[in-house]
């Protein structure tokens, strides 16, 4: 069985950056072990940043303080940093930026058909995925954790940059003589593949809960992502009963339930898995994160911890 | 039983809006009603719920009568999409027009509007009695939700300018304008439409559903329900680490209570999943006994 290796997957390499995508189907604790993760990280000494790409976003209640579209310490955790994609507010940004770039170059008219293209809902996506683009190759963090958006929509963010042809269309402003902006484009797109398909830089891991359709969901995508040449390097089975507590017939019944997609997982999947027990209380603050990390991740790979 | 005859459930991930949408299906087909369950999710389990195939198109589920099913796949529905505008255009224009505006297709933004083309259609068709949209996970629903709104400003901001839009010609989509019109009519009337949104006890789960319902209720819909989903049954919850969550779940009801004001029915949590047509009719019958509490909200639209 393959063994979960923390050192290997979880820390930075070679003096690049980690990203660390946690995906999988709604509801089954991405924020939360995403959270677990990153606070481990951090105290283990890395510098990391909490990305939420998700635009309904919860990670401000995990922690209980405010997470907003600007990059913040997070307050009672050292060498965490944690900022959500805010949709509405990355296109604010974006349009601004455009115009900005193109005010000195077009003349009124085209700058008057130019911001009535970016009223269009499209801008929307193109905006979160330019900031989605910004976090993933800025190496100025040892450690990016990704908390994804559910399934589908973070497929879609994974799969734009490889379409090239497509992402050309995603640059409103170029169809004239901005070649050179083109190639700067293609550049970023080119470094962000570069860097999702290597797995010294990249880990990308799904979160499931031990049972039929979380399982069936993750696995699909798994398989989707490895047409993209990513390739998934664990899963995190997340609130597992503990079989101890599991004496009434009731919780019995769900704790075998849970014990046959266990090996399901292992089977399916052929990565590491690691397990995410369910806890008494829900996971919510720092102080039960920190507690929460300190079990699921005694060994965080780093060599320091007791 | 419901009267409308469009249901959307919302919610965020994972607290069983597609066990709750199917369970409704089954219990509304076998009443009599031509139901037709929709889900806009590209990572749709539907097929995994019904113990069936059933992909884009939409298919007849064995065993209950009167109830079908499809999963809209986004690529098929953006090919349907554009061919539905550049068919007729084929026709009248030259081949360099066309491969310009084919051109303007290869956005990124394509996919979702094809997606919710398709999902407006059904909104249209008199086949149906009633029709579910199992919809996807809440921050994509609501701009799925939007796009009908922002598109109609849309198409009209553009027909007084450029004429060109992300999509194409303006021409090309204003006959769409009205298709997108009736459905947002649709949405806000409460005799037609009722968004039911699925919760379930936990801290995260509130907040994250006081917002969605906000942004809905924005959007100007008026019938809004409530299911409250995974309760732990007080009895088998003897041990004390179950013990714990129980109370912490109670303290999690009354909060629900307070900040989600609509009429609410609860389901229990299960011993078993929910998996194949014989157990979501049995979910369908507890949901349809579940007694529906006003949560103070007696001033609000109550659906018997």
């Amino acid at each position: 069985m393959n063994m979960f290796q923390p050192e290997k997957i979880l820390l930075p390499s070679n003096g690049y950056s980690r990203a660390l995508f946690f995906a999988g189907k709604g509801g089954v604790g991405k924020t939360t072990v995403s959270s677990v993760v990153a606070l481990r990280l951090a105290e283990c000494g890395y510098r990391t940043l909490l990305v939420t790409t998700d635009p309904a976003a919860h990670i401000g209640e995990v922690f209980e303080q405010p997470v907003t579209d600007e990059i913040q310490a997070v307050i009672g955790v050292k060498n965490l940093f944690a900022v959500r994609i805010d949709p509405k507010a990355a296109t604010e940004e974006y349009k601004k930026s455009i115009l900005e770039d193109a005010r000195p170059r077009y003349s009124a008219e085209m700058l008057a058909a130019l911001a009535e293209e970016l009223e269009s809902p499209c801008t929307e996506e193109m905006a979160a995925f330019d900031k989605f683009s910004q976090f993933l190759i800025d190496e100025s963090y040892q450690v990016t954790v990704f908390d994804t958006a559910p399934t589908g929509h973070t497929l879609r963010l994974l799969q734009l940059p490889f379409d090239y042809s497509q992402q050309v269309g995603l640059m409103v402003a170029t169809n004239q003589e901005s070649v050179g902006l083109k190639d700067k484009t293609k550049a970023r797109f080119d470094a962000m593949i570069a860097k999702l398909r290597d797995p010294a830089r990249t880990t990308f891991a799904f979160v499931v809960y031990p049972e039929s359709t979380p399982v069936i969901e993750a696995y699909r995508a798994k398989l989707d992502l490895e047409k993209a040449g990513i390739h998934t390097q664990f899963v995190v089975a997340n609130q597992v009963l503990p079989v101890e507590r599991c004496s009434h017939p009731f919780f019995k019944k769900r704790s075998e339930m849970q014990k046959r997609y266990l090996a399901q997982i292992v089977e399916k999947f052929g990565v590491p898995m690691l397990e995410m027990p369910l806890f008494e209380q829900e996971v919510v603050g720092v102080q039960r994160l920190r507690q929460a990390a300190r079990t699921v991740l005694s060994d965080c790979g780093c060599g320091a911890e007791k | 039983m419901t009267s409308a005859r469009f249901l959307f459930f919302s919610g965020k991930g994972g607290v069983g809006k597609t066990c709750m949408a199917a369970s409704t299906a089954v219990q509304e087909a076998e009443g009599g009603r031509r139901t037709l369950i929709v889900t806009t999710d590209p990572a749709s389990n539907l097929a995994d719920v019904f113990e069936t195939e059933i992909g884009h198109r939409i298919a007849p589920i064995p065993g209950v009568p009167n109830l079908w099913a499809m999963e809209i796949d986004p690529d098929q529905a953006t090919t349907e999409y554009k061919e539905k505008i550049l068919g007729p255009m084929r026709a009248v224009f030259p081949a360099d027009v066309i491969s310009v505006v084919e051109e303007q297709f290869n956005s990124p933004c394509t996919t979702e509007i094809a997606a919710f083309d398709r999902f407006v259609k059904f909104m249209d068709d008199p086949e149906y009695d009633l029709v579910i949209f199992d919809t996807a996970p809440t921050g994509h629903t609501i701009r799925l939700l939007e796009l009908p709104v922002n598109w109609s400003e849309f198409i009209d901001l553009s027909a007084k300018g450029s004429g060109q839009t992300c999509l194409g010609p303006v021409q090309a989509i204003q006959e769409s304008k009205a298709m997108y019109d009736k459905a947002i009519a649709e949405l806000r009337d409460p005799q037609a439409t009722t968004f039911i949104f699925v919760v379930q006890p936990e801290a995260v789960a509130i907040g994250e559903t006081e917002r969605s319902v906000a942004e809905i209720r924005q959007l100007g819909v008026k019938s809004i329900e409530l299911i409250i989903n995974g309760i732990l049954p007080e009895e088998v919850c003897q041990d004390a680490f179950f013990r714990t969550r129980w109370e912490m779940q109670q303290r999690h009801l009354q909060e629900i209570e307070r900040r989600l004001v609509m009429p609410a029915r609860r389901m229990f949590l299960l011993e078993e999943e929910i998996k194949g047509v014989e157990k979501l009719r049995r979910t369908g019958q507890m949901l349809l006994e579940a007694e529906t509490s006003t949560q103070r909200g007696d001033h609000e639209h109550v659906s018997a």
